[in-house]
């Protein structure tokens, strides 16, 4: 089994736990195996020529941001259920202030910005790219011939 | 009618809308332009058209009032964006582009179609896309007619002819291209109107301490990260707002239209960042309305979705004005991406799965002609639908995501996906989702714990495609096309 098939695999895997966790409303364990299967995903796209690279520690980093944070936020909220919270971070509730700004932009990195940091060297690169057209264009002479 | 100020800033707002599309014309100069804009727009275009496609009029009316009725719960589905067009960048941005280079295509029923070698798949999700757009488009009829007859003192009726009388023109002239080009326009609208309402928020509340702490007073439950709700709800949501954006037909569509390979590169970046700054709007509006309640300042509203309006009524005339044009904006852009989408869909894909291709060189003309009939039966429909209006309404984000995430995502990530899977997955989109519509709005039947039904059916469709695909075989591996398989190697 190649490394894709495998991701695709835990994708399937995470996604029918994920089924079985929301149906008993195990909701705590839902929300890590939500930021596993994100990580997957990740993982599977920045896959190249069968290895994952880079890929897993962008997978890992992002796992660790929501982990981290999904668990401070169940943790301040269920502490303050229905009260006002002993002490606030910029008038803000602190398991709200780590779902708006923290989670909200440390996701960003690992998740969207790198994308435009790793596209040169990872997402698709300019030898990538021309081999991809030469691919394409010898099987177009041989479809001709 | 509105204060002349800002009855000026709409119509100016709209007469630019209007230029800016009817200018795209000179942009269309075949079929696949004029249905998906192939290859002629730069990352700053695309990065910006994206997230104004995605960010509809829901964002700026429905989003603040849940905010006001429920607190943080639903934060959970805007501050999901922060990562949703990463995903899709990273998971089908490269695919699609680089499909896009290799032949002509101008739908995503035909990419799937083509990938999956099967018509079934294409005609399957053609209907998909064609239920949603109609759906879609029937609900924003009347919510747009109202907000442009209250806002220039027109009847209702004259409202919704000048909205999407407008949208249909310059869709009608340029497709796609005046889509993106208006969606740029729009979305420059939005963002000014976000920093705009996240400042004067700030300043009127006394800053972000200011703001929270009558609320958590009143009831500290709607400062918490839950707010009203269940936590399967708000986890469900985030889940289906991040990866489901990819398969958001308007957004991924797009990617058709990016110039260079190259240009992929700033976009997610741009359009991720863009929502996240009109994600803004929706969090600051539905608290500081909430705020001016708490204070006393305005009497509580009879209906959550009054929180914008109730805010604007409190800020300075011009500022109101922009966010008024903001509002508009976001419905028009989604919309016309949706006229778009649903005109391909019915002008190229169903025809050739019926082996009944139309001519290439008529392919504009008839997409002309279906633009103003699908155009005209949406406003027919939202107008006179009544009941079933709401009921379809209800297949929306949800509903696109499950049927297109799984056949994108996976599809054209994984060459042992196969056609049976794929329709496998496609049938279980379509009829769950209709079956939860019957279920939930007919029957008045309530999911446990909160959970929206299309996030089950997500799972059950990704579920589908991929094990089908181990006990099937047909086009995985060597059966797909040469240079398909080369893009998904990429």
């Amino acid at each position: 089994m190649d490394v894709r098939t495998k991701i695709i695999v835990c994708i399937g895997i995470t996604a029918l736990i994920m089924l079985v966790a929301a149906l008993v409303n195990a909701w705590a364990l839902f929300g890590y195996l939500m930021a596993l299967n994100f990580s997957l995903w990740l993982a599977l796209a920045s896959i190249r020529e069968n290895k994952l690279g880079v890929g897993k520690w962008l997978a890992l980093a992002s796992f660790i941001i929501w982990s981290i944070c999904l668990t401070g936020i169940f943790y301040y909220w269920q502490i303050y259920y229905k009260k006002v919270p002993e002490f606030t971070i910029l008038g803000m509730h602190p398991g709200f202030f780590l779902l708006f700004p923290v989670m909200w932009l440390l996701t960003f990195i690992p998740v969207t910005l790198s994308y435009a940091l790793l596209f040169s060297r990872v997402v698709l690169r300019d030898e990538d790219w021309n081999e991809f057209l030469r691919k394409v264009k010898k099987e177009e002479v041989k479809q001709n011939e | 009618m509105s204060d002349p100020l800002v009855v000026s800033l709409v119509v100016v707002y709209f007469a630019i809308s209007f230029l800016v599309g009817i200018l795209g014309r000179r942009l269309v100069k075949q079929p696949e332009h004029y249905f998906a804009a192939h290859r002629l727009f730069g990352p700053v275009i695309i990065g910006i058209a994206s997230f104004a496609a995605i960010m509809s009029g829901f964002g700026f009316v429905g989003g603040p009032g849940l905010v006001y009725s429920r607190g943080a719960i639903s934060l959970w589905i805007t501050l999901s964006q922060s990562v949703a067009f990463g995903f899709s960048w990273w998971i089908i941005g490269k695919r699609l582009r680089a499909l896009a280079e290799v032949r002509k295509f101008a739908t995503l029923p035909e990419i799937a179609g083509d990938r999956f070698k099967s018509n079934a798949v294409r005609c399957l999700l053609a209907l998909c896309l064609i239920l949603g757009v109609i759906a879609y488009l029937g609900t924003q009829v009347m919510a747009g007619g109202y907000v442009v007859s209250g806002l220039l003192g027109v009847s209702l009726e004259l409202g919704i002819a000048i909205i999407f009388g407008i949208t249909m023109v310059y869709t009608v002239v340029a497709g796609m291209v005046a889509s993106i080009l208006t969606d740029v326009f729009q979305g420059a609208v939005m963002l000014i109107a976000a920093i705009a309402v996240l400042v004067l928020a700030l300043v009127i509340t006394g800053g972000t301490e200011g703001l929270f702490t009558p609320i958590a007073q009143k009831d500290p439950t709607l400062i918490d990260p839950l707010g009203v709700g269940t936590w399967m709800l708000a986890l469900m949501w985030y889940f289906i707002f991040a990866i489901g954006n990819l398969g958001q037909p308007h957004l991924a569509t797009k990617f058709l239209a990016v110039r260079s390979y190259k240009d992929l590169k700033w976009g997610g970046v741009i359009s991720g960042g863009s929502y996240m700054v009109s994600s803004l709007l929706w969090i600051f509006v539905g608290y500081a309305a909430l705020w001016f309640v708490v204070i006393g300042k305005l009497s509580p509203l009879a209906k959550p979705d009054e929180a914008a309006t109730a805010f604007l009524s409190q800020i300075p005339s011009w500022a109101s004005g922009i966010v008024y044009a903001g509002l508009l904006a976001a419905i028009m852009s989604t919309a016309s991406g949706f006229i778009s989408i649903g005109t391909a869909a019915i002008v190229r894909d169903i025809p050739k799965a019926l082996k009944r291709e139309i001519a290439y060189e008529k392919q504009i003309f008839w997409g002309r002609v279906v633009t103003v009939l699908l155009t005209l039966f949406a406003l027919l429909f939202g107008y006179f639908g009544g009941y079933l209006v709401a009921l379809l309404g209800a297949l929306g984000w949800g509903y696109f995501a499950s049927a297109l995430v799984p056949i994108l995502g996976i599809g054209l990530n994984w060459k042992r996906a196969t056609r049976e899977a794929a329709i496998a997955s496609l049938s279980i989109a379509l009829g769950l989702n209709i079956v939860f519509l019957i279920l939930e709005q007919i029957l008045q039947f309530r999911m446990p714990y909160g959970m929206p039904s299309y996030v089950i059916v997500l799972l059950l469709s990704l579920l589908a495609i991929i094990f089908v695909s181990f006990v099937t075989k047909s086009s995985s591996e060597d059966e797909i096309d040469p240079d398909i398989r080369a893009a998904m190697e990429l």
